[in-house]
């Protein structure tokens, strides 16, 4: 489903990413780990076309498209969904009337009708049951005011209703208490499917053992050094990222 | 930064009502002198009171200097080369004398003076150049004994209203374009709503400025007696042309006890083009007098053309627990100038004012708030709340905010807040990885800004108000 | 000579009545005369100055200028401190710390784009330009005391001093008009920040109610210099305070808190503009005024954001309290911004009320009476300007307050 290779990204002149691969395929999950500032936010939001950043050189293909060839919305049609850490907040905006707009445009782009208003409000009211979300979410504005925890249930929701092929989670669980990160999990494990695909960007363990990654990737100087599945991850856990040096001064 | 660029782009649209009308017009020739007054009073068959009064403020207008006290900066007028009167040569009476051509366009602007705003509900009052072409719904207000008509008509027909009320709130020596505007006005609307009718549809003008080198000059005056309400709408547009034309109107509001009044303006007259070439200077005085105790007065408007606007639509809070309000939205993209605001002005005990006020400035647009909070000494427990917020949109964008508060009284409690800020590239990638388009994404945030302005317009005048800052923004051609 | 006076005399007659002596900055002066002459006296059409009140001093008669010959004890202080009397400054009663320095301003700087006409008069008319020198990473914790006292009944002073930080000084200034005997004081103060330096500067303008002072401070600020900047006035039947700031340097990073407190029929007038014409500057301001019986106070604050002032913090923030029971009290306020960037975070606010009668009825409802309770109210509108100031200035300004009831 992505392939990326050779990947070179920089911000402002400095190197973030450099020479870096990775292939995820249909309905694998694969999760990113390394310490802070190495670079994992930013995979996450290259792949989405953030224009912070400028890919230097590389490929990114997408089911066998040049990603790095079309837009941020473009890239959002094609199925590509990022789950910000920290989704903005925009005043001003109602969170149902947005959804409905996002809706539409990914039904124009698809060649599907549009639903109906009152289909649609159907539609987000067995969405949000089924997170646990209460109904006022839908009249507040998008993400204003919202706390830390509605903050990723609503990226979920927008997720459930927008159905990507790609999801990308950046650090979902930073700020979560154990109660909020189950349900953000459950919402996660509840779309999985043979056609999905993973990509978890996380600092620590424990959301792994929520979410079940089928690779574990560390990633550290610009670059993917060691994949493995889930034990690298209680590796990790247990002598931290201090192996990731000695594995840098082996190599 | 790279996201915004693209914005830009979006923003160099086209103005769509930018057309001309084919009709064969009336015009006197350019200059402005005591005949030409002369002129126009006898072209609008007016009394001789009118006249003089004309001819007073004349005297008092050229004695006085045009203003430059504002942000705006714009080429010297040249007063001597306007022509203050055009008019379609058909005599009109009925609607069925209206030139096809003038209908369409009416249609043009979305304005059909026909069926549609009768399904709508919606009184529409058309004034083409320097006339009002024709009143629908007349006689069925009539019935009600509420008075919509042109204010030529009103000078004829109900002279005793017009003589009490005219000038009564924004006097002939007012300031340099009231003065003009008083000596030279041509049209414009006349609400009368008596003792305790609620008017059961809404009011509504449209203005277009056709002719060439002509400027236009109405006068509005709407008066609610005592215990009435009346909604009144205005929508104004002009063809693009290379040179400046000058639009400088006046409106007056009088609300007597327990009487309200909202007004609200859609003006979308030519903006010029991305150099500052051409398009409308829409210098306008728009005050309300909430005369009587429990009245109240409430301005909305969505301001998106006029290469300069330079309005303040005001409240004088007279009566006791009056009210004022102020909602407004203004955009300025290309070179448009805007200087706007409102004065409340607190006289009697208890009133209260609010003011909203939205600029959203892009390309080279200039968007200056300017305002006015004055509490009198016998004003007791007067209360404002003023908000006004500020969207920059690239970098060649300029927002400014001066507010004045002038309090003599220590009972009052006066609230004042204001936020510049620019639609960030973070926002526009959130929406857009939601899959928006660029436009929509602007378009949004933009709508959200305006949120609360917006929900103050009448249903239907809503809807156009957002479709017209859809078009201002995104650059689709209507 | 009154001030309306100054307007139409000649040069000749100007030096000879303020004595003034003839050397190289004689042309400076002469200049200064003329830009004064130029600009006038603030009329009703000049948008800063209309409803400070500023006229009603034009009509003054001034007595003649004279060198003052005897020296007032000033309560002694641990701190340092710089003494000027009558314009002219008093090294037997100053005391200063190693580093620095007071001389004899050869080269004031130039600042003719200005539309104050006091600036020009104090330009025209000191008796010394002065100038503060303040030596490289030169740091002095002990606050730095200027005193600027006046001892002839009905007289004028003009002053113009300049204090220079050079890289990386760090000082704590506490400048004290302390003015008397019916006169009036006009005085320019320039702050110049070399790059990396701080101060804290703390102004006491509690002037005789008789007399009338004119402040004008010109502070410009380099890269990663820092200013907070305290001004507690309650002195002077009229007073205008003009700050003028320019923030030049990236980085730089101004505070700005104001407490203003008129009374009876005095008119106090706070006029700032900031400017910010470089990167990533911050400011901040806080003016409060609290205006009691017939009094007046107005706040003219504009903070202008320069084309290429890409990420600019500007935060600005006015209150005011009318306390009178009579409708005297008059409060002006206008918070201004001019913005010609799109990167940057602006906010600003103001309030003009009087006390909550909800407080008031809460804080009665719970026992205490009505005039005790309005103090405690007030003390709490106050505190959130006060409570910044530096707790050295602040027991200084408790001490004289009490010392003067």
């Amino acid at each position: 489903m992505l392939h990326i290779k050779n990947l070179r990204v920089d911000i402002e002149d400095k190197i973030i990413l450099n020479g870096l691969d990775l292939d995820i395929k249909a309905g694998e999950v694969h999760a990113i780990m390394g310490p802070n500032g190495v670079g994992k936010s930013t995979l996450a939001k290259v792949i989405s076309a953030h224009p912070d950043y400028e890919v230097k050189s590389g490929e990114i293909t997408y089911k066998n498209k040049n990603l790095l060839e079309l837009d941020v919305a473009q890239r959002a049609m094609e199925g590509i969904f990022l789950a910000f850490q920290n989704p903005i907040e925009i005043l001003g905006v109602n969170n149902m009337y947005f959804l409905k707009q996002a809706f539409n445009a990914k039904c124009k782009y698809t060649g599907i009708e549009e639903m109906t208003s009152l289909d649609f409000l159907k539609l987000v009211k067995a969405k949000i049951k089924s997170l646990g979300i209460t109904a006022d979410f839908l009249k507040r504005d998008l993400n204003a005011g919202f706390s830390g925890g509605e903050k990723k249930l609503n990226e979920m929701l927008q997720m459930s209703i927008l159905e990507p092929k790609l999801f990308l989670l950046d650090e979902i669980d930073s700020g979560l208490d154990v109660d909020a990160l189950k349900s953000v999990a459950q919402g996660v494990n509840s779309m999985l499917s043979k056609e999905r695909s993973v990509l978890l960007i996380t600092h620590h363990k424990h959301l792994l053992e929520y979410i079940k990654p089928d690779f574990v990737h560390i990633l550290y100087d610009g670059k993917i050094i060691q994949s493995g599945d889930i034990h690298l991850a209680k590796e990790i856990e247990k002598n931290g990222y201090s192996i990731v040096k000695d594995l840098r001064s082996a190599s | 930064m790279g996201a915004n660029k693209n914005i830009i782009d979006v923003l160099e649209n086209e103005y769509s009502l930018g057309f001309t009308t084919n009709i064969e017009s009336d015009t006197i020739e350019k200059g402005l002198n005591k005949n030409v007054i002369k002129f126009i009073s006898a072209k609008k068959d007016e009394p001789s009171w009118m006249l003089d009064k004309r001819n007073k403020s004349f005297d008092i207008w050229q004695k006085m200097q045009e203003p430059h006290w504002s942000s705006i900066v714009h080429p010297k007028i040249d007063y001597q080369n306007i022509s203050y009167f055009s008019a379609p040569k058909q005599k009109l009476d009925s609607m069925d004398d209206v030139e096809p051509e003038l209908l369409k366009t009416y249609e043009k602007l979305g304005i059909p003076l026909e069926e549609q705003k009768m399904l709508a509900g919606v009184a529409v009052d058309a004034v083409f150049d320097s006339v009002s072409i024709k009143t629908t719904f007349e006689k069925q207000l009539g019935d009600l004994g509420i008075i919509f008509c042109s204010i030529s008509d009103a000078i004829k027909n109900h002279r005793k209203l017009v003589e009490k009320y005219l000038f009564s709130v924004v006097p002939m020596s007012d300031n340099y374009f009231a003065a003009l505007n008083a000596a030279v006005f041509t049209d414009g609307t006349f609400v009368y709503i008596p003792k305790g009718v609620r008017c059961p549809m809404e009011l509504s003008t449209y203005f277009r400025i056709n002719a060439i080198g002509t400027g236009q000059f109405e006068r509005t005056l709407i008066i609610a007696d005592e215990g009435s309400y009346v909604s009144y709408n205005e929508g104004c547009s002009a063809p693009s042309r290379d040179e400046n034309q000058l639009h400088a109107a006046v409106v007056e509001l009088i609300a007597l006890k327990d009487a309200q009044i909202n007004y609200s303006t859609i003006q979308n007259w030519y903006p010029g083009d991305e150099n500052g070439k051409g398009g409308i200077y829409n210098f306008v005085t728009k005050r309300g007098i909430c005369k009587g105790d429990n009245s109240k007065i409430s301005w909305t408007q969505v301001e998106t053309g006029s290469a300069i606007t330079w309005k303040y639509p005001s409240c004088i809070l007279a009566g006791d627990n009056s009210v004022g309000e102020f909602y407004s939205v203004a955009i300025t993209t290309k070179a448009q100038q805007a200087d706007t605001g409102s004065k409340m002005i607190h006289i009697g005990k208890n009133t209260k004012s609010t003011i909203i006020s939205k600029g959203i400035s892009a390309l080279k647009g200039l968007n200056a708030y300017r305002g006015l909070v004055k509490v009198g000494s016998k004003a007791k427990n007067a209360r404002n709340f003023t908000q006004c917020d500020s969207l920059i949109i690239g970098p060649n964008a300029r927002a400014h905010t001066f507010p004045y508060i002038n309090v003599h009284n220590s009972s009052a409690n006066i609230e004042h807040e204001a936020t510049t800020s620019k639609i960030s590239d973070e926002q526009l990638f959130y929406l857009m990885q939601r899959g928006l388009s660029e436009e929509d994404a602007v378009s949004m945030i933009v709508n959200g800004f305006c949120k609360e302005v917006l929900g103050k317009l009448p249903m239907e005048f809503a809807v156009e108000a957002r479709a017209l800052l859809n078009v201002t923004l995104e650059g689709s051609v209507g | 000579m009154k001030l309306l006076e100054l307007e139409t005399a000649s040069t000749k007659e100007i030096l000879k009545e303020f004595l003034l002596p003839n050397d190289l900055l004689t042309k400076t002066r002469l200049d200064s005369i003329k830009k004064f002459q130029e600009l006038g006296l603030p009329r009703i059409k000049s948008e800063i100055f209309s409803k400070t009140g500023v006229k009603l001093i034009y009509q003054n008669d001034y007595l003649k200028n004279k060198k003052s010959g005897s020296y007032t004890n000033i309560p002694s202080s641990d701190n340092y401190r710089i003494v000027f009397k009558k314009g002219f400054y008093c090294p037997l009663q100053s005391n200063l710390p190693d580093g620095i320095k007071i001389l004899f301003d050869t080269e004031p700087i130039i600042k003719d784009q200005s539309i104050n006409p006091f600036y020009y008069l104090t330009k025209a008319l000191n008796n010394n330009f002065y100038i503060i020198e303040v030596q490289k990473d030169l740091n002095v914790k002990t606050p730095v005391e200027i005193i600027y006292l006046d001892e002839l009944y009905k007289s004028q002073t003009h002053m113009y001093i300049t204090l220079k930080l050079k890289k990386n000084a760090k000082i704590n200034l506490f400048e004290k008009v302390l003015i008397d005997n019916s006169s009036f004081f006009n005085h320019t103060f320039n702050v110049i920040l070399e790059k990396g330096s701080e101060i804290t500067h703390v102004r006491q303008q509690s002037a005789e109610l008789s007399s009338n002072v004119i402040s004008n401070y010109n502070y410009t600020l380099d890269k990663n210099s820092n200013a907070k900047i305290y001004s507690y006035e309650d002195g002077s039947d009229l007073s205008l305070a003009i700050w003028d700031i320019d923030l030049i340097g990236e980085n730089a990073d101004i505070d700005f808190t104001v407490l203003q407190l008129p009374k009876m029929k005095q008119k106090l007038n706070t006029i700032v503009n900031i400017k910010h014409s470089t990167q990533n500057a911050r400011s901040n301001q806080l003016i409060k005024q609290i205006i009691n019986d017939e009094a007046k106070g107005l706040v003219d604050a504009k903070v202008i954001v320069c084309k290429n002032a890409q990420g600019t913090k500007v935060k600005q923030l006015c209150n005011s309290l009318l306390l009178s029971d009579k409708a005297g009290a008059q409060a002006y306020v206008k918070p201004q911004l001019e913005i010609y960037t799109d990167e940057l975070e602006a906010s600003h606010g103001a309030t003009v009320g009087s006390l909550s009668q909800e407080q008031l009825y809460y804080l009665m409802s719970r026992g205490i009476k009505e005039e005790d309770a309005k103090v405690l109210l007030i003390e709490a509108f106050k505190k959130e300007a006060y409570e910044s100031f530096p707790s050295w200035a602040k027991e200084k300004i408790d001490e004289y307050q009490y010392s003067k009831k």
